[in-house]
């Protein structure tokens, strides 16, 4: 198994709404020091792949398939330790 | 005649739609299809409602792209069948690539409901054909992302085309690009539109120009309509002051 974490960007010609606001907000908390904020999203994935080389082919597929929408934004893949985005599944018991 | 409401995990004007059409067009017509069906069972239009399928997750309509019906929305839409989409059901064709662009989150950052005017830019389509080129309409909209952006070349293609259906003509309400609130297919059969027409049928609603929007497909199914096709019409254009 191997680790994929895909950085999913706003293209810099879009104007994004959220992260102004987030800029705001950070300004009004007194970080007077923020030029600019843009928000982007994060998805991680742990995929049956041979080798490095033939899960990131997959991952990227996946990414014009779903995860990104090519219009309007970007995305960088890291391939990582697959321990290091793995996470609880939707009825796995948080037992903390 | 049957128009199919597609009805998604997180649609919620899919009940909106449906007293609309069945108001404008004649008890029983709308047709509610869950999204896990295959099937439009032969439709004469589609409508895909607005809401916020699979709450947003990942990007307005997304998911919803993915769901088994839209395998037969593509093949209806192909096939020439008029297909609406009204806000959320607008970034689903988006996101199914059965429309160009994409719909964004609204410049100002703010949900924007509100009653707004826009002007008719194109009566070729199956949901504008009712109406008269120029003509205004005010609409009710309802989104937080609804700011329509497209590439230039996109832009100019769809100018040259006359693919532009409705255009904010007052203060536009989210930042769309040329105003645009609304717009059609290369085969023009495939509208979307961020204004919600279903919520304009009666004047206790607010207003009544959203009639001639669901009233135009008429126009597109005549020959399959059992009902008098003119009398419909003359119907929808007269609205009596108390409905």
């Amino acid at each position: 198994m191997i680790g994929a974490r895909v950085r999913i960007a706003l293209k810099r010609s879009v104007v994004d709404p959220q992260g102004a606001a987030v800029a705001t907000a950070l300004r009004a908390l007194g970080h007077g020091e923020v030029r600019s904020v843009r928000v982007g999203r994060v998805v991680e994935l742990v995929v049956d792949a041979e080798d490095e080389t033939s899960a990131r082919a997959a991952v990227d597929a996946m990414c014009q398939a779903l995860l990104v929408n090519t219009v309007v934004e970007t995305w960088e893949v890291d391939i990582v330790d697959a321990g290091q985005v793995g996470g609880l599944s939707v009825g796995e018991a948080a037992c903390v | 005649m049957r128009v199919a409401v597609v009805v998604f995990p997180g649609s919620n004007c899919d009940r909106d739609a449906g007293h609309g059409i069945d108001d404008v067009l004649g008890t029983g017509t709308a047709e509610f299809v869950w999204h896990g069906e295959s099937d439009l069972r032969g439709a004469d239009a589609v409508v895909l409602p607005g809401g916020f399928s699979y709450g947003d997750y990942l990007r307005c309509g997304a998911l919803a792209r993915v769901s088994p019906i839209m395998s037969a929305v593509r093949q209806a839409a192909h096939a020439g069948v008029p297909v609406l989409g009204i806000c959320n059901g607008f970034q689903v064709l988006c996101e199914a690539g059965l429309l160009p662009g994409a719909l964004l989150r609204n410049d100002h950052g703010q949900f924007r409901c509100d009653v707004v005017p826009l002007r008719v830019c194109t009566t070729r389509t199956p949901w504008t054909s009712g109406l008269q080129l120029g003509q205004s309409v005010r609409l009710p909209i309802a989104h937080g992302e609804g700011r329509y952006h497209a590439d230039p070349h996109t832009l100019q293609r769809l100018l040259a085309e006359d693919r532009i259906v409705l255009v904010y003509e007052g203060e536009n309400p989210n930042g769309s690009v040329a105003h645009i609130a609304g717009i059609c297919s290369e085969d023009r059969n495939v509208v979307g539109m961020m204004p919600h027409p279903e919520r304009a049928v009666h004047a206790w609603l607010g207003g009544t120009d959203g009639r001639a929007v669901l009233a135009s497909i008429l126009r597109s199914t005549l020959a399959d309509d059992r009902r008098s096709a003119p009398v419909i019409l003359e119907e929808a254009a007269h609205v009596p002051a108390h409905v």
